[in-house]
């Protein structure tokens, strides 16, 4: 009786399964790879539009308190100087054909420099004190403490929230930052300009 | 001798076809997976870009809110002959806005233009009109205060000054554009 050929077997053999195994992990870790730089800036992304949000909202805040306010109440006035702090009165109504004045308030960066604090009646009996905000940069975005305008936006040296005076106009500016896992830092910058409405 | 194929033992391991098919599986789940990290990254990137620009147009509205209100129109309008400090002197109706790039259409490569209700009369010139049919500013409607729509130039004596801000750009998913509209009044600090 005649016997069949070995050849006729089926299965691979040890180099097929050597070179199918490598390819496989080589395509797997490629694939892991790329997963990873994917999620990794999609986590970076995440964080930084949380902060942008963020400091959008607390900008908002700060815009529709001196939106209401009257031009000459500000302090300080100097326009072409920058100042980290602003004092307001905002328009409660009319009352008898004149104007109602709120309690004076303060919008300030703290003594921290990081946090953004509102504050109504500041340095009197009543005062109350809001955080809005304590992610705030110590600098702008793009500023060094050299004495130069780093930046390029006209003021020198500017903090992490900045007011800056332009005829009826206060433009605010304000940077967010904070360090994230593996060192990398997400910062983020927004600008507003108002105009004084009472 | 070889048993009958009946009644040999099952051999262990994958067939290719088996493997093709787990590889296909695999394939196919990465590329729904990259897909779905790349329509949120554009997704973000789309909100990104509405953000800015509406921010963009929020200063600018409050920029011709924050001027005397006489010279709003002669100092944003596309004229510079009539700018209220002599020829050029105005910023005009353009503007840029940094972080959008601009639309391929933009004659200057500026992204932000102020629009008002006007009219462009070969001798006069640019005239700001009450009989303009713009929809979006509420045209045609009175401007100067006198209760009647007419078709006289009222840039000098206009009461009611209806602007547009419109931010036009090239964004990820093609040219895009924000417009907001408003009506400054002389009652506003002057």
């Amino acid at each position: 009786m005649k016997r069949p050929s070995s050849n006729a077997r089926a299965g691979w053999t040890l180099i097929e399964i050597s070179l199918a195994v490598l390819l496989v992990a080589g395509v797997m870790g490629k694939a892991g790879l790329v997963m990873n730089s994917a999620l990794d800036l999609a986590s970076d992304e995440t964080a930084s539009m949380h902060y942008e949000d963020q400091a959008r909202r607390t900008i908002d805040r700060i815009a529709l308190a001196v939106m209401g306010s009257d031009r000459g109440t500000l302090l300080p006035q100097i326009e072409e100087v920058h100042s980290s702090s602003l004092r307001y009165s905002f328009s409660l109504g009319l009352e008898d054909g004149e104007v109602v004045w709120s309690a004076p308030e303060q919008i300030h960066l703290d003594d921290s420099r990081t946090q953004v604090q509102w504050r109504e009646n500041p340095d009197a009996a009543g005062e109350r004190k809001v955080v809005w905000t304590d992610l705030v940069s110590p600098l702008l975005e793009g500023e060094l403490i050299n004495g130069v305008d780093d930046n390029q936006n006209g003021l020198v040296d500017e903090d992490g929230l900045s007011f800056a005076l332009e005829g009826e106009r206060v433009i605010i500016r304000l940077t967010l930052r904070r360090p994230e896992v593996g060192g990398r830092t997400v910062q983020q910058t927004v600008e507003s300009i108002v105009t004084c409405r009472n | 001798m070889l048993l009958p194929r009946a009644l040999r033992p099952p051999r262990a391991g994958f067939t290719f076809v088996e493997l093709a098919v787990v590889m296909t599986i695999l394939l196919v789940a990465l590329l729904i997976f990259s897909s779905t990290m790349s329509g949120v990254a554009q997704q973000r990137a789309v909100n990104r870009e509405n953000a800015v620009a509406m921010e963009a147009a929020r200063n600018w509205l409050e920029i011709l809110r924050s001027e005397a209100f006489s010279a709003v129109f002669a100092s944003y309008n596309s004229d510079p002959s009539d700018d209220p400090n002599g020829p050029g002197t105005a910023p005009g109706n353009r503007f840029e806005v940094a972080e959008l790039s601009p639309a391929p259409d933009s004659p200057d490569g500026l992204q932000g233009e102020i629009v008002f209700p006007t009219m462009t009369i070969p001798v006069d010139g640019l005239q700001l009109r009450e009989d303009v049919i713009e929809r979006g500013l509420g045209l045609p409607r009175d401007l100067s205060g006198d209760g009647v729509i007419d078709d006289r130039d009222h840039s000098l004596d206009y009461f009611i000054l209806p602007v547009q801000v419109r931010v036009r750009w090239r964004g990820k998913s093609g040219t895009r554009q924000y417009q907001i509209a408003t009506q400054l009044c002389h009652f506003n600090k002057a």
